[in-house]
């Protein structure tokens, strides 16, 4: 059942299980899937900023208002808008692929999305 | 024995082999996948594939290495040995492939039978690793394989399977190896 020389293989396996942990996380930390910051307003898309590029901007959104959007630190937020209720104001920054940022008074929407966001994994059968 | 009853044990053995590979894949088909990841299973059927590489089979004027009997881990599978496993191996998964799996488990299921068997075959002369050891080798590529087409097919971001792809290789060989290990031992002094 077992011989001495087995533990050439099983060392060997558990190395390779290792190395497949270890490997696609490294590379992975080392490039980072580029995010960017989108911003549509009625539907439209207005812009998209990479979200590592500090960055101030007035938006004029629907009806005659206006937002002032900051990127800093890879996060976006809301840091003033000309809208009554200030929804998006008080909204915590977004960094996360997926999160948003909603103005419906100026019907501005800031939106993370990711290079990645095409390449999820899924069961084929 | 003459010739023609050699020819006709040998075709009656190997239709017995496909015949047991086939049931034994069927019978896992019916078992619910326990892990949630698709592609995790022990692969019963590969008994029979591990059973009928190591076994004395000869076939044309090559004779059977049955000489080199020290107890199961002494047996060294022979040429013919190999191409036996690997011909059941594929009728086996063709089978399977048209009856109960799916044709893109089939496509799955060569791949990985073709690179284990090989690489399962090629350690298993090296006469340094005993049953057991050589079916975790070929769980593991048998795995690595399947996942190299999957990643082919299927694009780069499946590669976060591979580890635990590997370690499930390596229970099911395990589990495979030490059942085919018993089964060699007794088959080897009746056949």
């Amino acid at each position: 059942m077992f011989r001495k020389k087995d533990i050439i293989i099983y060392s060997l396996v558990l190395l390779l299980a290792g190395a497949a942990y270890i490997i696609p996380a490294a590379v992975r930390h080392a490039k980072p899937p580029a995010s960017y910051v989108r911003v549509s307003i009625d539907g439209r898309i207005y812009a998209e900023y990479p979200i590592d590029e500090p960055l101030e901007t007035v938006i004029d959104g629907y009806a005659g208002g206006s937002l002032k959007l900051v990127i800093s630190d890879g996060r976006a937020y809301v840091e003033s808008s000309s809208c009554p209720d200030k929804i998006c104001v008080k909204h915590l920054p977004v960094s996360y692929t997926g999160e948003c940022i909603i103005c419906m008074p100026n019907r501005i929407v800031v939106e993370i999305i990711s290079d990645e966001t095409g390449q999820q994994i899924d069961a084929v059968s | 024995m003459n010739k023609s009853a050699k020819k006709a044990r040998l075709i009656a053995l190997l239709g017995i082999f496909t015949a047991l590979a086939f049931i034994l894949g069927f019978i896992e088909s019916l078992i619910p996948p326990f892990t949630g990841i698709p592609g995790v299973k022990a692969g019963f059927a590969n008994i029979v594939t591990m059973v009928v590489l190591y076994l004395p089979i000869s076939f044309g004027t090559a004779s059977a290495e049955t000489d080199q009997r020290h107890g199961t881990s002494g047996l060294t599978p022979s040429l013919s040995g190999y191409l036996c496993a690997l011909g059941i191996s594929v009728v086996r998964v063709l089978l399977g492939g048209i009856t109960y799996n799916g044709m893109s488990a089939m496509i799955y299921g060569l791949t990985g039978a073709v690179f284990s068997l090989s690489v399962m075959f090629l350690l298993a002369r090296i006469r340094c690793f005993s049953v057991t050891a050589v079916s975790v080798a070929g769980g593991v590529t048998h795995n690595i394989a399947q996942l190299l087409l999957a990643v082919l097919m299927l694009g780069n971001a499946v590669i976060y399977y591979l580890p635990m792809l590997i370690i499930s290789g390596l229970a099911a060989g395990l589990v495979i190896g030490l059942i085919a290990a018993v089964v060699i031992k007794r088959l080897v002094l009746i056949l």
